[in-house]
């Protein structure tokens, strides 16, 4: 009795270490059975050169209603002359025409920001007319400026401190929509400092603008725009802008009539 | 013998588990093959950086066929240029969109990104920029197609080739003075020959032009690394650019 006790119990041991030892391999077989289902699929959305950088910001990026912190810019008396009227008429020319706009009408256009970032560089494409910025990771140096032919966007490196991205931006000229956020305008002194920061798990990215111009602003002028990752599979769309259209041109040089 | 058979059910779908996922890896192989990671996944060439042109990179390939209509375009077309006519299109004219192809035929390097879902292409050119969807997307259907300049581009890797289908191209008069059908379809095949040379091949389809598909082969170069991006400046209020009366030469003084 005893003995066959024992053997049942032995038996029901056994099985037991035979269930378990099963379900450990075929848990084990469950979950490489799962990866190998999982891994394709991030293979291939993922099939970029790996960055070193510490977060990767690529995406569109859109500029909502609530996106904007911008106060008033503290000018130099000089600056202070320039009226709205007069920043007004240089923008509805550059518009009229379709020049490029530049820096820093293209980060807020109305349209999302495309920003792809690879291990090299960082590109900024925006919908409006405007060239693409290229803000350059590899640890170079501005050009010499006194070579430099300035540009509506300027010169732009970048480098990470931690989990953000720190860009310095100079040679712009002072073509192109000049007005900046919150007073002053884009001159070939100024000089632009940009921090880019994810928030949110990726659901945001906060970037701070850092203007500094001796001829323009009395102290450095700081605002910030908080962009919001537009939904999956935006396609940007072509502004197809059209300087030779006189509908267009008429609409937007003649004084509207009641 | 209720825990028994427990055991058994879950080690049954253990296996049934095993067994979906492994068709499952196999349907994704077969129904996307435009996505199938090559033997390099992971080791994606390295094809970020700025390309250049070079006198003997460019269009290898036979001479494309056109079409009887597109041949008498091409021959009005030098008719009028020997005849006086400037060359200078509406598009330039008037500071327009520089519609893809043009960054690949013009001679400051263009600059890819390649980022974790979209490739990018910067062309200092006149809105030449493109995208290339590589997230698995399609194209828009017919009726939701945009016609633009650059087109809609979407792209996956064969291997060690990126391949990117393009379609949505604008018609008409391009920068050069080409005429482009509404019904354009380009496939483009990148791949790397060496760290410094990327081959492109080009195939172009356009019912109006070509009597048959057109492929050429171009050969781009890895831009110094010194290299940076400059600005292609067009002013269309500024008709000293474009009237060559506005600015005679001076009289030549020199004489031998």
């Amino acid at each position: 009795m005893d003995t066959a006790r024992n053997n049942n119990a032995s038996r029901r041991m056994a099985y037991k270490f035979v269930s378990l030892s099963s379900i450990v391999r075929g848990s084990v077989a469950f979950f490489a059975g799962l990866f190998l289902f999982v891994t394709p699929t991030l293979v291939q959305s993922s099939p970029q050169p790996q960055s070193s950088a510490p977060v990767n910001i690529s995406g569109f990026w859109e500029l909502r209603y609530d996106g904007r912190n911008i106060p008033h810019a503290s000018l130099t008396p000089a600056a202070a002359k320039i009226t709205a009227a007069e920043q007004a008429q240089n923008t509805m020319h550059v518009i009229r025409w379709c020049i490029l706009s530049g820096m820093p009408m293209m980060m807020d256009s109305g349209a999302p920001i495309d920003i792809e970032q690879d291990s090299k560089h960082i590109g900024i494409l925006a919908e409006p007319v405007s060239g693409p910025r290229t803000i350059y990771l590899d640890g170079r140096k501005h050009p010499d400026m006194n070579l430099f032919d300035n540009t509506t966007i300027g010169d732009s490196i970048g480098h990470w401190e931690g989990d953000t991205l720190v860009v310095d931006t100079i040679g712009f000229s002072d073509k192109g929509v000049t007005t900046i956020p919150g007073g002053g305008i884009r001159t070939p002194d100024s000089h632009l400092v940009e921090r880019y920061r994810l928030e949110d798990s990726g659901a945001h990215l906060l970037v701070t603008f850092t203007w500094t111009d001796p001829k323009v602003f009395a102290k450095p002028h700081t605002y910030a725009f908080r962009y919001s990752r537009a939904a999956p599979g935006y396609r940007p769309r072509d502004y197809d802008c059209d300087a030779s259209n006189k509908e267009r041109a008429d609409f937007l040089e003649k004084t509207p009539q009641p | 013998m209720t825990n028994r058979f427990w055991l058994k059910a879950f080690g049954t779908a253990v296996i049934f588990a095993c067994l979906l996922s492994a068709l499952g890896h196999r349907a994704i192989a077969r129904q996307a093959p435009a996505s199938e990671p090559s033997a390099t996944a992971g080791t994606i060439p390295d094809i970020s950086g700025s390309w250049e042109p070079r006198a003997d990179g460019r269009g290898r390939g036979a001479p494309a066929k056109l079409t009887p209509e597109a041949m008498e375009r091409a021959q009005k077309r030098r008719d009028a240029l020997a005849t006086g006519d400037s060359g200078v299109t509406e598009v330039a004219r008037w500071c327009g969109a520089l519609a893809f192809p043009f960054y690949l035929t013009s001679s400051p390097p263009w600059d890819i990104i390649v980022g974790p879902k979209e490739i990018v292409v910067l062309a200092e050119r006149q809105e030449a920029s493109r995208h290339i969807f590589m997230d698995g997307r399609n194209h828009p259907d017919a009726d939701r197609l945009e016609i633009t300049a650059n087109g809609d581009s979407v792209g996956h890797w064969e291997g060690d080739t990126l391949v990117v289908d393009t379609i949505g191209l604008r018609g008409g008069i391009d920068t050069t003075g080409t005429y482009r059908g509404p019904h354009q379809h380009l496939i483009e095949r990148y791949r790397l020959l060496d760290q410094n040379r990327l081959s492109l091949t080009l195939t172009w389809e356009d019912p109006d032009v070509y009597a048959e598909p057109y492929t050429t082969q171009r050969v781009y170069y890895r831009s110094d690394p010194s290299i940076y991006a400059m600005e292609d400046w067009c002013d269309a209020s500024d008709e000293s650019q474009w009237r060559s009366d506005a600015a005679p030469l001076p009289p030549a003084t020199k004489s031998h």
